[in-house]
């Protein structure tokens, strides 16, 4: 599979799979089968290079490894632990467990300062910084819990959980899903001065930094022009009983909103 | 059935996006510009059409395999009757701030997304990717690989220019600021 940011990189994949799977998604020796890698920023079409029987898994304790990931990646971190002499190494979307924020955190989005989930408690982060150049990398899929203790200081470290043309989010509108219905919705009414940038169920949602905020960066679901050329962001979501937006669609609002967004909640349910 | 999408987000002068859309006119593509207030498509057919000074008013040039649908009275209108095409919002360079530009596109069919593909390389092949973003409120930074910038966008920065967010007050910077920044 061709590395998207690095076309002259490519991406080795060995695959452990039902039957069932197999047939889903078409999957035979010279096949091209859709692949997206979330955690490592890959997507794109993969070619199967070979079908084998599934060899015989031992016996005893431990999780069977789904799947392993290797290419070259340019962008790549080193977290430094404390009581930890050897850093950890890792590239900028993969996730750890952040005992901090309770929640899984790519690399790049780590604190000096924040606490990881480790096998016997937690790790407090000394540093985080980029690594210059280019290395070959690793990841794996394991069963079950899709997740792994990562290095010497067993840093609860998630998945690369390769889906075969699974997508994440919520239900498109082909799909039935309300959420892309109102989104589609409010992008017809929009007033007369107003231009669809980004989102609104016709273009792809853009990116927005939200340093310092709960997430690092937020997609609002309609970022619109106004006539005076000021912009204004639309979020459509799930509500309380009271109308007013659940904790998650706040956080989402909040970073924008803290970041400079004018912003709007729409709920859909 | 899925949604598939394609989005570069990038940083580019007047010049190189002209200099990019001249070379997508030489793969035998359609394109189309797109002024706001008031809204008017046209055409672009040679090369002279896509010159900086010509672009200055359009805020964003459609790319399409077919010549699209041009009969429309509003951008809505006019996605509406043009839903597989390639878009590219175009970033402005107003007074010493250089805005983001996108490629984007949106496609129930895997093949039209996979021919723009094609297309978006040809403009990843001009841009390094990475760039540092920091929060104007408490100087939080860090790395952001999904976008992209041109040689002469870095040059600008280095000479001082400010480079904008793609909405919002984070602050952006092409090379790796200092702790201070």
């Amino acid at each position: 599979m061709p590395n998207p940011e690095q076309s002259a990189d490519i991406i080795d994949l060995e695959l452990l799979r039902s039957v069932e799977w197999m047939q889903a998604v078409e999957c035979g020796e010279d096949a091209v089968i859709w692949f997206d890698l979330e955690e490592m920023g890959l997507h794109g079409w993969a070619e199967v290079v070979r079908v084998e029987p599934c060899p015989p898994i031992k016996a005893g304790p431990g999780r069977v490894v789904l799947a392993t990931v290797t290419h070259y990646n340019s962008f790549l971190m080193d977290l430094r632990l404390a009581g930890v002499s050897e850093p950890l190494h890792l590239t900028d979307r993969h996730r750890l467990f952040s005992a901090t924020r309770q929640d899984w955190i790519p690399a790049s989005d780590l604190r000096a300062g924040e606490d990881l989930a480790t096998r016997s408690g937690t790790a407090r982060i000394q540093s985080v910084s980029a690594t210059p150049g280019t290395q070959r990398v690793f990841n794996i899929e394991a069963e079950s819990e899709h997740c792994f203790f990562a290095g010497s200081a067993e840093v609860l470290s998630h998945n690369t959980n390769p889906c075969g043309g699974a997508k994440r989010g919520p239900k498109t509108k082909l799909q039935g899903g309300p959420h892309n219905e109102k989104i589609e919705e409010l992008e017809g009414q929009l007033g007369k001065d107003e231009t669809l940038l980004a989102g609104g169920g016709r273009l792809p949602e853009v990116l927005i930094p939200t340093r310092g905020g709960m997430k690092s960066g937020r997609r609002p679901d309609l970022l619109i022009r106004r006539a005076d050329g000021s912009l204004r962001g639309v979020n459509v979501g799930r509500s309380k009983a009271d109308g007013s937006p659940l904790k998650r669609e706040q956080d989402a609002l909040d970073d924008l909103r803290r970041a400079g967004i004018d912003m709007d909640f729409i709920r859909y349910d | 059935m899925t949604m598939h999408k394609l989005l570069v987000q990038f940083y580019a002068t007047p010049h190189e996006l002209a200099d990019f859309l001249r070379e997508l006119l030489s793969l035998d593509l359609t394109l189309v510009t797109m002024e706001l207030s008031p809204f008017l498509i046209q055409l672009a057919s040679s090369k002279a059409d896509l010159e900086v000074s010509r672009l200055q008013k359009a805020s964003q040039v459609m790319v399409f395999h077919e010549p699209p649908v041009t009969s429309c009275e509003n951008w809505n209108q006019f996605l509406d009757a043009n839903r597989d095409g390639l878009f590219l919002w175009m970033g402005r360079l107003d007074q010493q701030v250089l805005s983001q530009s996108w490629l984007s596109a949106q496609s129930t069919s895997e093949q039209v997304i996979k021919r723009w593909r094609k297309v978006a390389n040809i403009l990843k092949r001009r841009t390094s990717a990475g760039v540092w973003i920091a929060s104007l409120l408490n100087k939080d930074a860090g790395f952001y690989k999904q976008f992209r910038f041109t040689e002469g966008a870095l040059k600008l920065f280095d000479e001082g220019c400010r480079i904008a967010p793609p909405a919002g007050n984070n602050l952006v910077f092409l090379r790796n600021p200092s702790p201070d920044c």
